[in-house]
């Protein structure tokens, strides 16, 4: 079994990042399923030689594996991308709006969503995030660019739209 | 167009964007470490008594098995295997206990009441004759 105190290391390094991507893949049972991915990897004999990637992967075969009982959801998951749990802390000297950037992520395909939290969140490089998803490094890469664009478009219509309505 | 290095290919714009998003802090995991290492302790010990408990199981299963097997079989009596064999020429195959003067017990008794003390007395014959050559009056015979 594995030392307690590594795990509590972990915990506090991954933790809220493996949330943050599991709900990207399920949203009901985020943090169930990363709570499972830890309690496995205590349970794992020894520890794993790069115990980031273990995490990512179990969570996301665990996601996986209980998608299809999701799909039952969607309707209400789509009720929930608008009333669940907030994925940011706004602060006030955030660059970007917390709420708005949320939403555009929600909006996105799960591809490009999926890419997107990987690099900017867990902090992954791109062979990395291929190496998880299965997906060529030029494929990752373009999901990621072609998520940044489609933020960035939506977030300028939407302050378009504010600004329409306040003038 | 190259990937080695993708993160060159980014715009001025989107690297913007991707600090901006970068500098966003996550919300709360929402899960308790304490929790997890709980969860932990408790299905590495409900493992461990799945496992103990799986050893009695088949204990008991093969102490019922032995049992079953035990009253199921049939019980084995002594059994008298008489064997015929083929008869000698030897006339000694047919003398009774008492041609070799040993009277039988149940004999003896009922001489003894008949004849009294008396018929205790075992006939005595010479070595030299004695075994090799029964007198009648020591030979009962049998019908075969």
């Amino acid at each position: 079994m594995i030392d307690p105190a590594k795990l509590s290391a972990w915990f506090e390094a991954h933790a809220a990042p493996l949330v943050l991507y599991a709900r990207q893949l399920t949203r009901e049972r985020a943090q169930d399923v990363v709570q499972e991915a830890f309690v496995s990897l205590m349970q794992e004999p020894r520890e794993p030689g790069n115990v980031k990637a273990w995490l990512y992967r179990a969570v996301r075969n665990a996601a996986i594996s209980g998608m299809r009982s999701d799909r039952a959801r969607v309707r209400r998951h789509d009720v929930l991308a608008e009333t669940g749990p907030t994925w940011f802390d706004p602060r006030p000297d955030d660059l970007i709006d917390a709420a708005a950037a949320q939403a555009c992520l929600a909006a996105l395909p799960p591809a490009r969503r999926e890419v997107i939290v990987l690099r900017i969140w867990s902090d992954m490089s791109f062979p990395e995030i291929g190496n998880l998803t299965g997906l060529p490094v030029s494929t990752v890469f373009d999901h990621y660019r072609s998520g940044l664009a489609a933020i960035r478009q939506q977030m300028e219509s939407s302050c378009h739209t504010k600004n329409r309505k306040t003038t | 167009m190259s990937h080695e290095e993708p993160e060159n290919d980014l715009t001025p714009a989107d690297r913007e964007l991707e600090g901006a998003l970068r500098g966003l802090r996550l919300g709360a995991a929402g899960i308790d470490p304490l929790a997890v290492a709980f969860a932990a302790g408790a299905a590495s010990a409900r493992r461990s008594l799945f496992m103990w408990r799986s050893a009695a199981a088949v204990l008991v299963v093969a102490l019922g098995v032995s049992l079953v097997a035990r009253t199921t079989q049939p019980t084995v009596r002594d059994t008298i295997v008489v064997q015929h064999q083929p008869q000698t020429t030897s006339p000694n195959t047919y003398l009774t206990m008492e041609t070799r003067n040993v009277p039988s017990p149940w004999r003896l008794r009922d001489r003894v009441l008949d004849q009294g003390l008396d018929a205790l007395v075992v006939p005595t014959h010479s070595p030299a004759a004695g075994d090799a050559i029964p007198r009648a009056s020591d030979i009962t015979w049998r019908p075969s």
